[in-house]
């Protein structure tokens, strides 16, 4: 029998979830920023803006983005990585990639940036390449997620820092009920009137739910091999952020 | 407390004037070269607030996370901290470090008012270009009035407080001496009890 995944609420085998994903990501990409916004009030940026101060980027830095997206993660890295520096965005979608390419284009910031279409799982990369390694809302899409820790922790130098910033679960139980109605009926709502897509909404909806909860996902960290691992809960933990070393 | 994504926004918002500032100020990234790659941690004592500045090529970020190891941490209250930032920008002043704990090295600093002190640091001229001589004449007006109320009410407040203490030092009681008092107070109470005591034990053996 084949063996199966969850993608969203429903068991699909392990060799589709990949496929049904970038599905998804393929007819959101060109409307994400926008949905970004419009879902989460603006505070996708502060949540951002929160993750990046907490892994001290210095100029010169080398960086992996995952799950890279339309790049909003790895452009303010790069401005502070600054000209010695450079940031890898790395993504499995092609479509999402292309969009963070034309934003990075019309924003005229290419330098210290390249894209690789890459699986999170198996990173294209030597060991000890990179200084930061980050992955921002997109490691509850990836299958394997103890083998993509594991691929972050082996492209990490010593002493370099992973940060993983992913919806996770409100500590607080009426927080938790307001949280479920928005996710369940706003949310794909929304994603029907400005994206047209509602099952790809539901989808995210019922992947935030499957994702393993904050101290779960901080094991699931140590077992990877990171070290001082540690989570901060922002918004009353709808969204967690993770950071851990390699010693 | 403030919550940390609210900070978060104030921190974005404050950096993002400094940079509108040094844009404004014409300022080129050569001038920011000296000062490339070196962190500075503000510990802001009275709000019990630890803020970074990181500097980069071609601005300042700042951040309330922790940023690992700083080249130099003032530790002070937000006032004193002003104090030094002002003397950091005036030409030919030298560094004010009153009330200020400092740790790491000062060069750091001295490198930041040089930076400082060649740059044309023309507020007035960057709100005037912004948005006009009319509104930029009310609004440095009026901040100008606003900031000359406000030191003279500080100074005011000060000599009031100071005269104040002066005056009434001899009937404030200060903690130590109502302590004195009190244990004074709480001997005599026994040694009352003790001979309260003994006259009635007299009386008894006497009849």
């Amino acid at each position: 029998m084949k063996e199966t995944t969850h993608f969203g609420f429903k068991e699909v085998p392990v060799d589709e979830k990949t496929y049904r994903v970038r599905e998804v990501f393929n007819s959101v990409a060109k409307r994400y920023d926008l949905m970004n916004d419009l879902m989460s009030a603006g505070l996708h940026r502060l949540w951002k803006r929160v993750a990046i101060e907490s892994i001290a980027i210095r100029s010169g830095m080398q960086i992996l983005d995952l799950a890279s997206g339309t790049g909003d993660l790895a452009r303010a890295m790069s401005r502070r990585a600054g000209s010695e520096g450079h940031v890898v965005l790395a993504d499995i979608n092609d479509q999402m990639l292309r969009v963070g390419r034309d934003r990075c284009i019309d924003h005229g910031e290419l330098k210290g940036l390249s894209w690789c279409q890459c699986d999170a799982e198996t990173l294209p990369y030597p060991d000890q390449s990179f200084d930061r390694v980050t992955i921002g809302f997109g490691l509850r899409n990836v299958t394997n997620k103890d083998a993509a820790l594991h691929e972050m922790h082996r492209v990490l130098k010593p002493g370099g820092r992973a940060l993983i910033l992913e919806f996770s679960t409100p500590v607080s139980a009426p927080l938790q009920q307001i949280y479920d109605v928005y996710s369940f009926s706003v949310l794909p709502t929304m994603g029907q009137l400005v994206a047209q897509d509602k099952e790809s909404y539901q989808y995210l909806a019922e992947s935030i739910r499957k994702h393993p909860n904050q101290e779960t996902l901080a094991e699931m960290m140590r077992q990877a091999g990171f070290e001082t691992v540690s989570y901060q809960n922002l918004t009353g933990g709808i969204v967690a952020m993770h950071t851990g070393v390699k010693s | 407390m403030i919550p940390r994504l609210m900070l978060a926004g104030l921190v974005a918002a404050s950096e993002q004037a400094i940079t509108a500032g040094m844009r404004a100020a014409d300022i080129q990234p050569e001038q920011l070269a000296p000062m490339v790659g070196k962190v500075l941690k503000l510990r802001i004592t009275d709000l019990d607030l630890d803020v970074w500045i990181v500097c980069g090529e071609s601005q300042w970020w700042l951040a309330t996370e922790s940023q690992e190891a700083a080249d130099v941490e003032l530790s002070g209250t937000l006032g004193s901290l002003v104090e030094t930032a002002r003397s950091l920008t005036q030409p030919n002043a030298p560094l004010i470090f009153e009330g200020l704990d400092i740790r790491g090295s000062v060069g750091v600093l001295q490198t930041m008012q040089k930076t400082f002190q060649a740059m044309d640091l023309d507020w007035e001229d960057a709100v005037t270009q912004a948005l006009g001589p009319m509104p930029a004449g009310l609004l440095i007006k009026t901040l100008r009035a606003a900031r000359t109320q406000w030191l003279t009410s500080r100074a005011s407040l000060k000599r009031q407080t100071e005269e104040f203490l002066r005056t009434e030092q001899k009937t404030l009681v200060t903690d130590t001496v109502f302590g004195e008092s009190e244990s004074r107070v709480t001997a005599l109470n026994r040694q009352i009890d003790r001979l309260d005591a003994r006259i009635k034990r007299l009386e008894a053996s006497h009849g």
